[in-house]
């Protein structure tokens, strides 16, 4: 499903993010990244999302070279990943409903089989009642659980999710947890990165290391780089 | 194409959410679109009998004064043939017996005709030309004219129809510019709202495009609410142009009528009216466009 190889991200004006990567993530897996903040994480899951391109090396994508694609075809590659963020990037302006319906509008749903889908993406995460509600009268947890509506209500194959409890307190991460776990237990490929190993061990997924912009596997001994299949 | 339906639904419920702020939009819009189409009518129109760039649209009369001695046949010969040739609009004969009742009359004082020994007036044919004959055509009728036997003198006001027709050109010219500069400061007003738009909803313009938006989808709503913004804008600019020309045909009516000029028109064409909202409608889009273009492109360099 997603393949790197000998992908180096290196921003304008900095370092190398990430070095000489290479990962493959098959159809299916849940993949955990950890790693301490400003590791690189949150650069491979926006490669990995044809969010950012690499500045050597490829990125393909269920099949597709990214940096082939022209804007309009990965546009449509874009659509079928569901984003989590850690700061949630909900709409203030709109309420719960219609933040979720955002996707299905994007990939051209009729507004009533959208709204539909929008309210069994609210239902599915707990927030069934509250799809007339602003984000802003949202707990943190709730605004997380609406982000996850929005990231599933495409029903996409590939879910990334970039510190998804970075804000949460335990009791909500554990519930998000639990929500990741049930979408990958119905066949969705999700991609997490997290720093918190708690949360990483309620996933119960592959683990990753990234550090100084290489990609270790957790199982790997100290100082010796496995290059992860 | 339902897509496009919503988003001008959306675009227009927006209008509304935001009265204040588009209410001086559209007026700005309206007075620019306005001014340009009351302009385009009264050139259009060729108004005040000015004529266009190339002379045209301005009568002239030419009167051929007869010689001593030219009978009534010759003279009804002469003006049948006059009548017959092309950019002769009519032909009317002025008898010196005729001519010096109107002297007298536009004098207001005979003693002064009293005094004469006879009547010092010659017969005259009093030529009216086409609107529409171009000053090429005019030089060469008054010289054919000037050369014919029967014809002692051609008097023509050439050097002032020429002034007029200078005038006329010079005044087309700057009502051109002036159109010209109103529909680009139009131009400019949906352009601004638009960057503004942009920037205010920056943030969900990123979201929407990392969610897979492609440019088309982002640029919709923004064109959709250009192209309404614009064309209400000429909307009511069309009603603000009908005041106008109204208003002006009602001044200068008489005074034109006075001077044997075509007046101003007193209304604004359906046709113009209809083609200055087209012309309205690309503009917004085009600006709308390309204000999208313009901030997707720049974001994307960042």
């Amino acid at each position: 499903m997603i393949n790197l190889q000998s992908v180096t991200k290196r921003y304008p004006g900095g370092d190398d993010v990430l070095v000489n990567v290479d990962l493959q993530i098959a159809g299916g897996q849940m993949v955990v990244l950890l790693g301490p903040s400003g590791a690189g994480k949150s650069t491979l899951l926006k490669l990995m999302g044809g969010i950012e391109r690499a500045s050597t090396g490829a990125v393909e994508i269920f099949g597709q070279d990214t940096a082939r694609l022209d804007p309009g075809r990965l546009a449509l590659v874009r659509q079928q990943i569901g984003l989590i963020f850690e700061d949630f990037k909900l709409l203030a302006d709109r309420n719960a409903l219609d933040n979720v319906l955002v996707p299905l509008e994007i990939a051209g749903y009729a507004p009533t089989e959208a709204r539909r889908r929008a309210r069994a993406a609210l239902e599915r995460v707990g927030l069934g009642t509250r799809e007339s509600a602003r984000p802003a009268t949202l707990s943190g947890g709730e605004q997380q659980r609406l982000c996850i509506a929005r990231a599933v209500v495409s029903r996409p194959a590939l879910i990334l999710a970039d510190e998804p409890t970075g804000n949460l307190d335990a009791d909500q991460a554990a519930s998000i947890a639990d929500m990741l776990r049930a979408f990958h237990a119905a066949g969705t490929t999700v991609v997490v990165a997290t720093h918190d190993p708690l949360f990483r061990d309620r996933l119960q997924g592959r683990a990753l290391h990234v550090e100084a912009g290489q990609v270790r596997s957790i199982q790997a001994p100290p100082g010796q780089a496995k290059v992860p299949r | 194409m339902s897509a496009w339906l919503r988003a001008y639904w959306a675009a227009s419920q927006q209008l509304l959410r935001e009265p204040v702020a588009n209410l001086f939009n559209l007026l700005a819009l309206a007075c620019a679109f306005g001014l340009a189409l009351a302009a385009v009518v009264w050139l259009g129109e060729a108004s005040l009998g000015l004529g266009d760039a190339n002379g045209r649209g301005l009568s002239a009369q030419v009167t051929l004064v007869l010689r001593d001695g030219v009978d009534a046949n010759k003279r009804a010969a002469l003006e049948q043939q006059l009548q017959g040739e092309s950019g002769v609009q009519g032909v009317r004969f002025l008898g010196r017996d005729a001519a010096l009742r109107r002297l007298a009359r536009d004098l207001g004082d005979t003693r002064l005709l009293e005094g004469l020994a006879g009547n010092p007036l010659p017969d005259a044919l009093v030529v009216t030309l086409d609107a529409d004959l171009s000053a090429a055509r005019v030089d060469g009728a008054l010289k054919r004219w000037q050369a014919r036997s029967e014809v002692d003198e051609v008097l023509a006001d050439r050097e002032l129809v020429e002034r007029l027709r200078r005038i006329g050109g010079t005044l087309r010219l700057l009502a051109q510019a002036v159109v010209t500069l109103l529909v680009a400061s139009g131009a400019v007003v949906v352009f601004n709202t638009i960057r503004l738009q942009l920037a205010g909803r920056q943030h969900e313009i990123e979201l929407i495009r990392l969610l897979g938006a492609p440019a088309a989808f982002v640029r919709r709503p923004f064109v959709a609410r250009g192209t309404l913004l614009a064309l209400i804008g000429a909307g009511l600019g069309w009603l603000l142009a009908e005041q106008m020309v109204r208003l002006v045909a009602g001044w200068l009516g008489p005074l034109t009528t006075a001077w044997g000029l075509a007046g101003p028109p007193s209304t604004v064409p359906l046709q113009s009216g209809l083609g200055f909202l087209l012309v309205a409608l690309v503009i917004g889009w085009f600006t709308a466009w390309l204000g999208v273009a313009r901030h997707l492109r720049s974001a994307d360099r960042r």
